[in-house]
């Protein structure tokens, strides 16, 4: 009976319209970036490329007009295809024409030159504008447009070599008239074999005007793929493990773990037992201040502990410096930079640990210890061996999570000294290469794409962490479900 | 007997001093947006030789950005604040009270994916950045949109938050709304004046964590564009010279909701972190 009156107060299809848009706003929100973000890995990714599609969208409809052009005017440019090949022929006739004048006659006169060279310039010329005409696009062909240009600029540079010989002479001399002879019979055989490769093109495009086409289009091929994204495979992960930057971020982020973790733990759970003492007085009021760290912004925290260790100047800098005896500066040196962020990790970390022992703590039965008490346990006995255990297994799932805190680390390298300082960076087996020495894993991924702009790579390194990531899940999953956890 | 009282004197000294020293960065941060000028001060006497003024405060509500910056952060905050109850609410009512197929699982995922979530964070921004792009490349008005900014916030909270009111309306007696539907009330007369009135503190919860995501968050409002004041103070932590007394002023005013709010929201801080919702 309840079962039927509870399938009407509480209908299937109402829930689903209760859930649906909080789920649809973080699948499209959330998992289908992720998705993405996985697709991406493979791909060539950059800033040019990831977001063309409207520029892509414009070059390919040019593309198409282009296209459309060429095809509904083929009749028409292969006419005038046709007459650029006439000009060409008549520009080959008027240099043969003035190979067989230098060659033959004795005398070289001014006017004959001049002659000559109109009738060379002008069918040239002619040829040229057919060819650079905006209404055949023949310059989209690149063999004839360099031909003919070629051709062109020998021409060009020919005439002004021989005007040069003449200079203000009017009848010419035989030595100058020998000069010129050179030059023409040096430069003709280039110029006539361009102008010939240009009719041959020429040629070509009556005979296959596809091609033809796909030559006027292929700059804007060229640069449609150049804003196209590309399956480029594993890649990525290659670039990846090419040098040892990304390979030391991981051991370096390893290393992190291995050091802040314990300290985090030791610190939160002393914390804990301390200030759960009922000798202290006003033990309340201190522990809310000691969660303090909590509740503030880590922009606000980890600045000021970047202003506390700032070099020289810093107060707890400049006294290291004096303790220890050399310049303690977390721009310069690595080591000190790491182990500010270990200390800043600590004290972001410890509120979160203590909190949890404290709840087991206040958890543990009274009863316990007044038994352990009783039977004369002392202080040190009753924390070893009834406090401790039974609090222990809160105090592993705060390790637990802490230490995904740590592997996750971000926030506190990029605001203390933004992973750096610059070094040299090698790891056995791979590449060595200079880069920033205390750049931890998630923030290597997101100076990738932040500031390099390779999304691809990016995304790439991000699922190597994840991987890691998973790893790790694991390995602690299977760690807590054999010490026999729910 | 003397022995106790003098073991008490002993630790009760001793967690002061403790306390004194870790929240000394906390200490040193008020007192140099307190220091009369520029100055990085070395030590604690430092204030008393340079002086207290409240210059830095002024010289930081003075500056126009800090003002718009403001304005932008409060509007992405309510922004989120509004859409988290208005989506959040409803389908943490549906997990608890309402059987559908597929419930348990989809709680379940919801539950994997917060706690492995954090890990995916930056991923994911990058990945949404990427996204983001190509619709604004498409003319969608969406880079330095705050509202945009807000309805992603909304929808990386939904998991944990989503968690977190099921839990609190678990602890509401069904009895409740089964009572007025026995007495034959309508389905709007249930909502409004039953389930509404009792999910109030459920509302407040997610008010509150969704303030203090908006409000923090900097590295995704620096991606798209929109300056809150996070990302202001942000920028101004990065920059080449710092002056320090006044970004310690600013950084304090900035941080000063946040922590009033979490004196109110405490009580489901630890539960936050227990789903790895870590704050930001």
């Amino acid at each position: 009976m309840g079962k039927v009156r509870k399938l009407v107060l509480f209908p299937a299809k109402v829930a689903l319209a209760l859930v649906l848009p909080s789920l649809v706003l973080y699948l499209f929100f959330n998992i289908w970036p992720l998705i993405f973000s996985v697709y991406i890995a493979f791909t060539d990714a950059n800033a040019t490329n990831i977001a063309s599609q409207p520029m892509i969208a414009e070059l390919e409809k040019v593309r198409t007009n282009i296209t459309s052009y060429l095809y509904s005017n083929k009749d028409s440019i292969l006419v005038e295809v046709s007459r650029a090949k006439e000009y060409i022929n008549q520009t080959i006739d008027g240099m043969e024409e003035l190979l067989a004048y230098i060659n033959s006659s004795a005398a070289i006169t001014y006017d004959d030159i001049d002659t000559l060279k109109t009738n060379i310039t002008a069918s040239m010329t002619r040829a040229v504008a057919i060819v650079v005409s905006n209404e055949t696009m023949l310059y989209y062909y690149p063999g004839l447009r360099d031909a003919l240009s070629t051709a062109q600029n020998l021409i060009y540079s020919m005439w002004s070599d021989v005007e040069r010989i003449i200079g203000f002479s009017i009848i010419i001399p035989p030595d100058k008239a020998e000069q010129i002879r050179e030059v023409i019979a040096e430069r003709s055989p280039a110029i006539i074999g361009n102008l010939s490769l240009a009719y041959e093109e020429l040629t070509a495009i009556e005979e296959n005007y596809d091609s033809f086409v796909k030559s006027a289009v292929k700059d804007i091929d060229k640069q449609i793929d150049r804003l196209s994204l590309h399956f480029i495979g594993l890649g990525n992960f290659q670039k990846l493990f090419s040098d040892s930057r990304f390979p030391y971020s991981i051991l370096k982020t390893l290393l992190f773990v291995v050091t802040s973790v314990p300290m985090k733990l030791a610190l939160g759970v002393a914390l804990a037992f301390l200030f759960s003492s009922n000798l202290m007085s006003g033990r309340k009021v201190m522990r809310a201040l000691l969660l303090i760290p909590w509740a503030l912004p880590v922009l606000l925290t980890v600045t000021t502990w970047r202003m506390l260790f700032v070099p020289d100047t810093g107060v707890f800098s400049s006294a290291l410096s004096r303790v220890l005896g050399y310049e303690f500066n977390i721009y310069y040196h690595e080591w000190d930079a790491f182990a500010v962020y270990n200390i800043v990790e600590m004290w972001l970390g410890y509120p979160f640990v203590m909190t949890v022992t404290m709840g087991a703590i206040a958890g543990i039965p009274k009863e316990l210890i007044e038994a352990a008490y009783i039977d004369g346990a002392g202080v040190f006995q009753r924390f070893r061996h009834v406090t401790l255990p039974l609090a222990m297994r809160p105090i592993l799932f705060a390790a637990i999570l802490t230490t995904g805190a740590s592997l996750q680390a971000f926030m506190v390298p990029l605001l203390i000294n933004n992973g750096g300082p610059q070094g040299f960076l090698w790891v056995p087996g791979f590449k060595p290469v200079s880069g920033y020495t205390n750049e931890m894993m998630v923030l290597y991924g997101y100076k990738r794409a932040w500031i390099d702009q390779e999304f691809g790579l990016s995304a790439a390194s991000y699922l190597v962490i994840t991987l890691i990531f998973l790893l790790y899940a694991l390995v602690w999953y299977k760690f807590v479900y054999r010490r026999g956890g729910r | 007997m003397i022995g106790r009282y003098l073991g008490r004197i002993v630790l009760t000294v001793l967690g002061a001093l403790i306390v004194f020293i870790l929240l000394y960065p906390v200490l040193y941060i008020v007192l140099s947006s307190l220091v009369r000028g520029q100055v990085l001060i070395t030590s604690i006497e430092d204030v008393w030789s340079f002086g207290v003024s409240l210059e830095h405060y002024i010289n930081a509500v003075n500056d126009p950005e800090f003002f718009s910056s403001t304005l932008t952060s409060v509007t992405v905050a309510v922004a989120n604040i509004l859409l988290a109850v208005l989506v959040i609410t409803p389908a943490a009512y549906a997990f608890s009270r309402f059987g559908f197929k597929g419930k348990s699982s989809l709680l379940m995922l919801y539950l994997v994916l917060s706690q492995v979530g954090g890990g995916f964070g930056i991923a994911a921004v990058i990945a949404l950045y990427v996204f983001l792009l190509r619709l604004n490349a498409m003319g969608v008005p969406v880079v330095g949109n705050p509202f945009v900014l807000a309805v992603i916030y909304t929808a990386s909270a939904v998991p944990f938050q989503t968690w977190l009111i099921k839990n609190y309306f678990d602890s509401l007696p069904r009895s409740l709304d089964e009572a007025a539907f026995i007495d034959g009330a309508s389905w709007a007369r249930i909502v409004f004046n039953v389930i509404l009135p009792a999910s109030k503190p459920a509302m407040i919860i997610i008010a509150l964590f969704a303030f203090m995501g908006a409000w923090g968050e900097f590295i995704l409002a620096s991606f798209l564009g929109v300056k809150t004041l996070a990302a202001y103070i942000y920028q101004t932590a990065t920059g080449q010279t710092i002056y320090w007394s006044d970004f310690a002023a600013r950084t304090l005013l900035f941080a000063l909701p946040v922590a009033v709010v979490y004196v109110f929201a405490q009580k489901y801080i630890g539960e936050a972190m227990r789903y790895g919702a870590g704050k930001m």
